[in-house]
This record gives C-alpha cells, sequence and structure tokens, in this order.
C-alpha cells in the first residue's frame, strides 16, 4: 500500500481489517430502506463507529 | 412535504436494482416536476442522498450509486455499484441478500472478492485505506 501512495501520490490515511468495515457498515446503513427512516444525531453515528474499532482523532465526526 | 415518500422512493428503487430519475418519480408518486426536485435539494442538503451537481438527478443514495463505480455487489438476482468499500459492504444486509463484492486493488490491481452468507462475512481477510478524516467526510462527498 505504501508504494501505491507514493506512487499515487496520495498520502496514508488509516487502515483498517476489512471485517471491521464490514460489521460497521451493517448497522450504519440498518433502516434505510424503511419509510420513516431518519438521520442519527452525530452522537450516535460516533458510537457506531466507536462500536467497531475506528476510534481516534481520525475518526471523529464533525460538529 | 414529500421529502419522505421521495427518499423511501428513491431507496426503493436502488434496493430493486434500478436507477431512480426524477421523471419516474413524478409518475410513480404522481408529483408535479418542481415539488420533486425541490424534496431531492432538501434531501441533498440533509445528507439524506446526493444530487448530481451537474444533472441534479439522484447520484447516490447511501450505499447506492446511481453510476458505476469500481465496487460491485450481485446477489439475489439483482447488482449494484456501491460508492466505496463502505457502502458495498453495507448493500446485502440492507436489501437482505447473500451477496458477492468485487472491486480491485489499487495496489497491486489484483481481483479481490468477498462474499456475504447468511448475514456473515464469509473468509474475512485484507484491509481498507481511508483517506478522507471523518471530519471532512461531507466537505466532498463524492471524493470521499
Amino acid at each position: 500500500m505504501h508504494v501505491w501512495s507514493a506512487q499515487s501520490e496520495t498520502p496514508i490515511g488509516e487502515i483498517m481489517p476489512a471485517s471491521n468495515l464490514w460489521f460497521l457498515s451493517r448497522s450504519w446503513y440498518e433502516g434505510r430502506l424503511t419509510f420513516d427512516w431518519k438521520p442519527r444525531s452525530r452522537e450516535a453515528s460516533q458510537q457506531l463507529l466507536s462500536d467497531a474499532g475506528f476510534v481516534g482523532a481520525f475518526w471523529t465526526l464533525a460538529d | 412535504m414529500p421529502d419522505a415518500r421521495i427518499r423511501h422512493a428513491i431507496y426503493k428503487t436502488f434496493a430493486e436494482g434500478g436507477i431512480p430519475r426524477t421523471a419516474t418519480l413524478c409518475k410513480q408518486l404522481r408529483l408535479q416536476e418542481p415539488e420533486v426536485r425541490s424534496a431531492m435539494d432538501r434531501l441533498d442538503a440533509a445528507h439524506s442522498i446526493v444530487l448530481d451537481p451537474r444533472t441534479r438527478e439522484p447520484w447516490m443514495a447511501p450505499p447506492f450509486s446511481s453510476v458505476p463505480t469500481p465496487f460491485t455487489v450481485e446477489g439475489g438476482g439483482r447488482s449494484w455499484f456501491a460508492p466505496c468499500a463502505w457502502d458495498a459492504f453495507g448493500i446485502p444486509s440492507l436489501v437482505g441478500v447473500d451477496a458477492v463484492i468485487s472491486t480491485t486493488c489499487p495496489d497491486c490491481e489484483g481481483r479481490i472478492v468477498y462474499r456475504l452468507e447468511g448475514g456473515r462475512l464469509a473468509d474475512p481477510h485484507g484491509v481498507v485505506h481511508f483517506g478522507v478524516p471523518a471530519a471532512k467526510w461531507w466537505d466532498d462527498i463524492g471524493s470521499t
């Protein structure tokens, strides 16, 4: 990945196991197909990230 | 306001393997075009959907994309494009199907395949790179 980063001039951000992302994605999109879906609060989204292991400054959502 | 009806119709169309378009939404919901466009603008502003900046047609209703991307999801006799790996993983459980996710590694250019079976990720492997910090995701969601 560092070779790709250098060649494409793309800075490395964060690297996470795909299994963590799958765990997060399941809960992140839950309920989107229902009629009454409403956007989550920032705090609820931050908790979902944390529950899936996405913690630290890089994963802190905008206010 | 018809926002909830329109948002739901957009997601339902995507989930069924279609591509939502303003003209189709007007016909389907028996609404006038200005009403649908105004509602979609509000949904876009609320980050519920993303409109194409040029055409103002639905571009993304996360985790779905109306345009081809490097992330494909196939399952239940349907197929979808996802804007990113995160979204690709979200589609099978949202739609309720076993699925195969395919993409290409930007580093080695090898094919990457994940199978979602019975609500589980079969053979978990690999890593995902995130280039944009969470605080900046919506600064330019098309690039995120």
